[in-house]
């Protein structure tokens, strides 16, 4: 509700660096024009300064306050829907994929997602694990997702594009807020939280609850999938005079999943994180930022546990076979995997503002990941690496019909020192139309995983049984250089915004896996080296109508084409196969909500999207998934209530990655009561 | 006989000359009408009103002030009057080689360049805070007085306070108490705004920002104990270091933001009272065509103002809000 992107353009808003009047000459005492018309607060995920969206040099979209309750999103990910190109999957119930245009396997690395800066992306699987975020939809302000690659904002985890989810701050609310949903799917989700201040801090708390069985079994397949997470968070808030402001956040979540490809084995979860940003304003418009934060991921797998015989039954004789069952019986899979994956990251901002046409971000950051699983790394110590980064954002103002932006970042980690950067131009077409051209080329350093990764079955520290997956030593940086030409458009008192984007993306050293010979029982073994090169192509669209308070309409549309090679196979032979399935076509979606004057809200959300086949995962239909949710509030002795009734896929079951996530309808009924 | 004669004869001469007196006074008077609109037609004559924009920056915000000014003059524009535009840094050459009969500064770095050279021709000062105005003057001509004898005039950008509070009224008729924010600034007027408040038969319940101070500490008690809140425009620090505290604490309270700019407005505001670049526009237009050449300078308020309102703050707050005509027809009442 606070905020809001600046969309009704004025001859005013529209040059808003302009209005940035130095006050040195001045004197600090006097008011300008610039005091006056300064603005109070833009989309910032870009290039982290404060732009509006058409001086902003990439497509982004916003999913605020007003579509999040519109939606009938039950968690965050099903929100990213209205996100055009932007591919969000079940790989299991518990476990979403996300990704932009490509790419969308077990594990996406290639998509940055921060909640409020910081990132979430996880060492231990180079991927996001969503499911222990502990960021519950009525704690989301609104998300910022910049369609494009975004590493000289956000580094190089930005390849394809970046999320930054934006909690609430803790001065909104006051009181004590209850809220609960239940429905189909044995979805049992409850939280309660308590705003208020202690001293001079402000703060909110938040402890929830959320519980699910996962997708039904399917046929002969037992899929035991389902959730079990406890949160509890924390965000406070001080400010210790006006020009100085500190936020923390902690969390805490414990989580029991199931977990697996087509199988299904327990995990439970425990993550925490601290997060410390601290704003310094100075007279002159120009900001500093001190942003730290640590995140600690630890798991514990229990996977069924494997005799030594057990496994060798299932191998055809042969003297091999007979060879190894001369060794004693024990156990190869003992049951129970843990691992640990940590980081600590820090970076000083500062944001030069004080001049009318130039503005600039920079900043150093420098980040420890630390990760450790004898499962994933066949070693009993940790993997670690600190890498360092430097950036810097600048966007020039050359007239009054043309922003220019360029940034660029420079990154070291423990093997190597590599650059990425973006230039754009924004021409202004009329006041309220313009057109942007942006060109990127950026890198990607292989994960601590990716550069580490060896997965091993070992009958002893002599005797390797399986060879599952190796890495590469020579693993080296992802290559992506994209251009698009973007149009942004705003008609009809800004009541209708319209943004269109035409891409083209070449990946190059991609990382995956190939097949390789290997002298162990099954004689194969997946290397994870740069083996894949993608070209994408396509064009994407998004339009909202808000003509007045009580509608709403949002649609997406993204046509993607992709082709490319991946070395499937190095030895005995060399076979490559094609990356022309791994993305849908098309996706569209399309939101449309109602509320009546009596506080009533009607809304629906279709999505389609058009087959595929699932990198890792199954070849699936097409696909129309319609959700529907009526809420009405009302005010019952000074507390804000709200019920509504959900149904999310309201039409024939579809299908998630694999073939055996049947996503049948689901009906949820939720509550919501604030007591002041 | 002889002095008839002679006196006929002098007659006839006196007359002849008189005749051709007159027809050359006729052509020359004739020619002289003829020759006006010609002449009045030429660029370089004196008639032709000179009039210098000198704005602080080449940015949007002041450049379309310019041609909205000349927009706002009709016909009159290319016929009565000879516009140039330049940036503030040229202020000095351009004065000398373009010889301007009147100066329009915009923007509050223009004046003070202006205002420095202390140019004989009459200055008016738009895009400007009273505040800046009021200092500027005192700082180069001694006090406002002495500015306004030197011909010195501004249209003030911001508001009058009495209009944001009786426009809060009028939003909320059952409103009793009305927050105001005021800062270092601002605070020397804080009688006047208590008294502004109180003639709109609201308590005031105004509170004061020091850079030094922990703004949400300050500002809750006093947002959370009114009915409306009216933040003050100050320095550019104390707006935007305040701004976003007071827009959560006023949803967190459900109390009302009556806001100064569009975009405080758009960033959670219930409703803003402005001057936009087409009411200054106008204003400044109306002043070139009246006022140019009154013998006194003066600082005007602003005449002319917008008002727009935020239909999903209000409609979170509950409140049912009249069409913007109805605020503006009971604001030009007074």
């Amino acid at each position: 509700m606070v905020f809001k992107i600046i969309k009704k353009n004025t001859p005013l808003l529209l040059c808003p660096a302009a209005l940035v009047i130095s006050s040195a000459a001045l004197g600090d005492s006097m008011v300008t024009e610039g005091d006056l018309l300064a603005d109070i607060q833009r989309v910032n995920s870009v290039t982290h300064m404060d732009q509006t969206l058409p001086e902003a040099p990439a497509s982004v979209t916003i999913i605020d306050r007003r579509m999040i309750d519109a939606s009938p999103a039950v968690d965050v990910v099903d929100l990213l829907r209205m996100v055009p190109g932007l591919q969000t999957y079940f790989v299991k119930a518990n476990r979403p994929g996300v990704t932009y245009h490509a790419l969308g396997n077990r594990y996406p690395r290639r998509l940055e997602v921060k909640v409020d800066g910081r990132s979430v992306y996880e060492s231990a699987f180079s991927s996001v694990e969503w499911t222990t975020l502990g960021v519950d939809l009525a704690d989301i302000d609104h998300i910022e997702v910049v369609r494009g690659a975004n590493a000289p904002a956000d580094g190089s985890n930005a390849f394809l594009a970046s999320i930054n989810i934006i909690t609430r701050s803790p001065l909104i609310d006051s009181g004590w807020n209850l809220q609960g949903k239940a429905g189909g799917n044995h979805i049992r989700n409850g939280s309660l939280s308590y705003a208020g201040s202690a001293g001079e801090l402000n703060y909110r708390t938040r402890l929830s609850y959320q519980s699910n069985e996962g997708f039904d079994d399917f046929k002969d397949f037992t899929i035991d999938d389902g959730a079990e997470t406890v949160t509890l968070s924390f965000k406070g808030l001080w400010t210790p005079s006006a020009s100085d402001s500190l936020e923390i956040a902690l969390g805490l979540s414990d989580s029991d999943m199931g977990v697996g490809e087509r199988d299904s084995f327990p995990r439970k979860a425990d993550y925490q994180y601290q997060h410390l940003q601290w704003d310094h304003l100075t007279g002159k418009g120009n900001k500093y930022q001190f942003i730290a934060y640590h995140n600690l991921l630890e798991l514990v797998d229990y996977p069924q546990p494997l005799g030594f015989y057990e496994a060798l039954a299932g191998l055809p004789d042969s003297p091999q076979k007979t060879a190894l069952l001369q060794l004693p019986d024990k156990l190869i899979i003992d049951g129970e995997n843990h691992g640990q994956s940590e980081r600590w990251d820090a970076e000083f901002r500062t944001i030069f503002n004080q001049w009318d046409d130039f503005r600039a971000v920079s900043g150093i950051g420098l980040r420890y990941d630390r990760v450790e699983s004898e499962d994933l790394f066949d070693r009993l110590g940790a993997v670690s690496e600190r890498s360092y980064r430097a950036y810097a954002n600048v966007e020039w103002t050359a007239n009054d019909r043309i922003v220019l932006n360029g940034g660029v970042i420079g990154e070291h980690d423990d093997t190597e020192t590599f650059g990425s950067y973006r230039i754009a131009s924004n021409f202004k077409l009329t006041d309220n139309q313009t057109l942007r051209l942006a060109f990127n080329r950026g890198y990607r350093a292989p994960t601590l995983l990716e550069s580490n990764q060896t997965i091993y079955i070992r009958y002893d520290e002599n005797l390797i049984l399986d060879g599952s997956i190796i890495s590469d030593p020579d693993i080296s940086r992802e290559k992506l250089t994209s251009s698009e030409i973007g149009y942004m458009g705003s008609f009809a008192q800004a009541n209708l915004s319209i943004d269109l984007r035409i891409f083209r993306e070449q990946l190059r050293d991609v990382i995956d896996e190939r097949r390789e010979q290997y002298d162990d029982i099954d004689g194969q073994i997946n290397i994870r080296d740069n083996s894949a090169s993608i070209d994408i192509e396509g064009a994407e669209w998004q339009a909202q109508y808000r003509p007045n308070n009580n509608f709403l309409v949002n649609a997406n549309y993204s046509y993607v084409k992709s082709g490319g090679l991946q070395v499937w196979r190095s030895t005995p032979f060399v076979e490559y196969r094609d990356h022309k399935r791994h993305t849908p076509g098309s996706t569209a979606g399309l939101l449309i909500d109602y509320v009546t004057d009596d506080r009533l809200s009607l809304s629906a959300m279709v999505n389609y999207q058009s087959a595929m086949k699932h990198p890792q995962g199954a070849i699936l239909e097409k696909y129309t998934r319609i959700d529907l949710k009526a809420a009405k509030k009302f005010n019952l002795n000074n507390s804000d209530i709200e019920i509504s009734f959900t149904v999310q896929n309201a039409g024939e079951d579809y299908f998630e990655f694999y073939e055996i996530n049947a996503f049948k309808t689901r009906y949820v009924i939720g509550f919501d009561i604030g007591f002041p | 006989m002889l002095y008839l004669a002679v006196s006929k004869m002098l007659y006839a001469a006196i007359l002849s000359k008189f005749q051709c007196l007159i027809k050359t006074q006729a052509l020359v008077i004739v020619v002289f009408f003829l020759a006006i609109p010609i002449v009045s037609a030429t660029p370089n004559d004196t008639k032709q009103s000179r009039v210098l924009f000198v704005i602080s920056k080449q940015a949007a915000v002041y450049t379309d002030l310019t041609k909205l000014v000349q927009r706002n003059l009709h016909g009159q524009a290319e016929a009565v009057y000879q516009f140039v535009t330049d940036i503030e840094k040229n202020f000095a050459s351009r004065n000398l080689s373009f010889k301007p009969d009147f100066i329009v500064t915009i923007g509050a770095i223009a004046s003070e360049t202006v205002m420095k050279s202390k140019p004989v021709q009459p200055v008016l000062s738009v895009l400007i805070t009273d505040s800046a105005f009021n200092l500027l003057t005192k700082k180069y001509y001694g006090s406002n007085a002495q500015a306004y004898a030197a011909r010195v005039s501004a249209i003030c950008l911001d508001q009058p306070f009495q209009r944001s509070i009786k426009l809060a009224k009028l939003i909320l008729p059952e409103a009793k108490i009305a927050g105001v924010m005021i800062g270092p600034s601002s605070k020397q007027r804080q009688d006047d705004f208590s008294q502004s408040v109180t003639d709109a038969s609201l308590i005031p319940n105004i509170v004061n920002i020091e850079l030094e101070d922990n703004p949400i500490h300050i500002l809750e008690p006093i947002i959370k104990s009114s009915d409306i809140f009216i933040p003050v425009p100050d320095s550019r620090l104390v707006n935007i270091a305040t701004a976003k505290w007071i827009l959560e604490l006023s949803y967190r309270h459900k109390v009302p933001v009556i806001a100064y700019s569009k975009t405080y407005l758009d960033a959670g505001a219930l409703a803003a009272i402005y001057s936009s670049v087409e009411n200054i526009a106008q204003q400044t237009a109306e002043f070139i065509r009246n006022e140019l050449n009154d013998d006194t300078g003066g600082s005007h308020a602003a005449a002319y103002f917008s008002i727009r309102f935020n239909s999903s703050v209000a409609s979170n707050l509950n409140i049912v809000l009249e069409n913007e005509q109805f605020y503006r027809a009971a604001l030009e009442a007074d």
